[in-house]
């Protein structure tokens, strides 16, 4: 495994546009976003506005301006997750298109010669592959997120000292706007688990495809569920019904790191927890119900036998010469 | 001891039998053409070589089974299989940067040097380069290597001659020494036939000729023979006849050099001309 390092350098340089510029344009458009939204809406509050509705929220805030940090920093919150999720979503599409081209591009131009010309092992290869799909994007994604949050919380507080001249508040009792990035943080490693058995049948398809990748990777699953649902096999075998939608489903949207599927589940867990004070103690729980989880495990492992087939195959191939 | 020992290898893709029970050696410090029409074999037994298929029979190169100890291989051999396989998408710098770092016997100051004598630029993108351009960058690598086999598979296809020229001048001046062998095959057979010490003729999956080309030279005669004397010649079993001029050329295996000289003017031949001469002969 001593090629690990140049073989992780080789896929940042080969993707670079997909897995640094991706998460960082798609934060920066979310941040951009924010901005325009708290310029309308400062501006709002600042100007003496004729309606009922504006008069009341600046008579509100006329009178306790020390309200306005609080609602401010939680409404950031609500944005930073926000922002978490779709820099996350993004990241897994970029994920996607990276797997299924991962042992298929370079047998099409057949640069794959020039690689296997080198004393670089072919598990090796796929191994560095693996760690781009399943924690090299993910982290990139979550440093991209991080900065988004912080340049969110900058203009948020910007716009909460003109406002009220004050920013008690926004800094509550333990940095609660960032607490969601501490749980982010420990669901990266859980999601490498996590999403092995989809980076590996996807990385299986490319390795096998010989054309078209993509429907390698989506019918088969798709078919199976697909009869599961219409010929209730699974439900036959004593097992609920639709077992693999369930399963696929399951795998995709349940993904630890906050996604845009999961927000609904988690954003009312996490709003919730980022009253100062309350976050603390949740923040392993998460955690560790995945790890009680045996999908996790069964998953991984399946994840696993793809991988090492995926190599196997690799390995064999020879239509490139 | 061979850098390549091959006994009995075969190789079949479904019905069509790639190679058929071929044997041969290749000692260190040689430079062996491998010769043959398109489909004869050549690829597949380049791809056995290099560990890249799998096969029948009995494979050493180096001492090693190239396909079950082929990480170890590479470590000592290179190939180029044509000029188009470098990635596109790399940056010069970054691909000397890899391989630096994947590869124990690369020397980045011969790279340097090497690489100083081209036009190609080290931000510059591989797609950016012409095709000529790949292929120096390609053969610098290759030469930076202290590998102890290089195996070229047509190698300058596709480049001009200048190009084509260069490649196999730098490759003959500035790598090639006793301790290293080099096995190529191209079709254009004529420009490599001054730099090689062997030869090796496959058709469908056989070998048909294998010598050094001392031995050629010492085996094989072409005749010009005027009309008068032709068949003349022909009692004399030559291997191929062609018409040139209104003159017929006669090639002869082993045949006594002074019978020969009697009926005309004598020459070694071309290995182009024996190529023709004796697949033509198999074919018929």
């Amino acid at each position: 495994m001593k090629n690990l390092l140049p073989l992780l350098k080789r896929e940042f340089q080969e993707h670079r546009g997909g897995l640094l510029l991706t998460p960082f344009i798609a934060g920066a458009v979310l941040a951009v976003l924010l901005v325009l939204g708290l310029v309308t809406g400062a501006s709002g509050l600042l100007k003496v506005q004729s309606t009922i509705g504006g008069e009341i929220t600046r008579y509100a805030i006329q009178n306790n301006p020390e309200l306005i940090a609080p609602a401010a920093s939680k409404a950031l919150q609500a944005f930073g997750l926000a922002a978490a999720a779709i820099i996350n979503l993004t990241c897994a599409i970029v994920v996607f298109f990276y797997c299924l081209g991962s042992l298929y591009d370079d047998r099409k131009d057949r640069s794959i010669l020039f690689w296997r010309s080198l004393p670089v092992s072919d598990a090796e290869s796929v191994i560095a592959k693996v760690i781009t799909a399943a924690l090299v994007a993910p982290a990139i994604a979550f440093v991209a997120t991080v900065a988004t949050q912080m340049l969110m919380w900058l203009c948020g507080a910007v716009v909460v000292l003109v406002t009220s001249g004050s920013l008690k508040g926004m800094l509550g009792g333990n940095f609660s706007f960032f607490s969601g990035t501490v749980q982010h943080l420990i669901a990266l490693p859980i999601h490498v688990l996590w999403v092995l058995p989809v980076v590996g049948w996807l990385m299986l398809a490319s390795a096998f495809a010989k054309t078209k990748p993509f429907l390698w990777a989506v019918l088969p699953p798709l078919g199976i569920a697909i009869a599961d649902s219409w010929f209730d096999v699974t439900r036959n075998l004593s097992m609920p019904s639709n077992t693999v939608f369930r399963l696929i489903g399951e795998r995709l949207f349940d993904d630890p790191l906050p996604m845009a599927a999961n927000l609904s589940r988690d954003a009312v867990g996490l709003i919730g927890s980022l009253v100062p004070g309350a976050v603390a103690p949740g923040i392993f729980d998460e955690a560790l119900v995945y790890l009680k989880m045996p999908s996790l495990w069964l998953g991984a492992l399946a994840g696993a036998a793809f991988i090492a087939f995926a190599i196997f195959l690799r390995r064999k191939s020879e239509e490139a010469y | 001891m061979s850098v390549i020992q091959a006994h009995n290898l075969s190789k079949r893709y479904g019905a069509k039998i790639a190679l058929d029970q071929i044997s041969f050696s290749v000692p260190a410090g040689r430079i062996v053409g491998l010769i043959g029409p398109n489909g004869a074999g050549k690829t597949t037994a380049l791809k056995a070589v290099l560990g890249l298929t799998d096969f029948l029979g009995e494979l050493k190169v180096l001492g090693l089974n190239p396909y079950t100890q082929r990480d170890e291989l590479m470590q000592s051999v290179c190939f180029i299989a044509d000029v188009a396989i470098l990635p596109r998408w790399i940056r010069v710098g970054d691909l000397v940067a890899f391989t630096q770092s994947v590869h124990p016997k690369f020397d980045r100051a011969r790279f340097d040097a090497l690489i100083a004598q081209t036009e190609v630029k080290p931000l510059a993108r591989v797609r950016e380069l012409s095709k000529g351009m790949v292929a120096q960058l390609h053969l610098s690598l290759v030469m930076a290597i202290d590998a102890k086999l290089l195996v070229l598979d047509e190698p300058t296809l596709g480049l001009d001659i200048i190009y084509r020229k260069r490649f196999y001048d730098t490759l003959l001046n500035d790598y090639f020494d006793q301790e290293k062998t080099i096995i190529v095959t191209t079709h254009q057979v004529e420009e490599i036939q001054h730099i090689l010490t062997d030869l090796i003729f496959i058709q469908h999956g056989r070998i048909i000729l294998d010598a050094s080309m001392d031995q050629v030279s010492e085996r094989f005669t072409e005749v010009l023979v005027t009309p008068a004397r032709a068949d003349a010649a022909r009692a004399l079993k030559p291997l191929n006849e062609r018409l040139v001029f209104g003159k017929h050329v006669f090639l002869y295996d082993s045949v006594d050099r002074q019978t020969l000289a009697a009926l005309g003017e004598i020459n070694v031949p071309g290995v182009a001309d024996l190529f023709v001469a004796t697949m033509s002969e198999k074919a018929a």
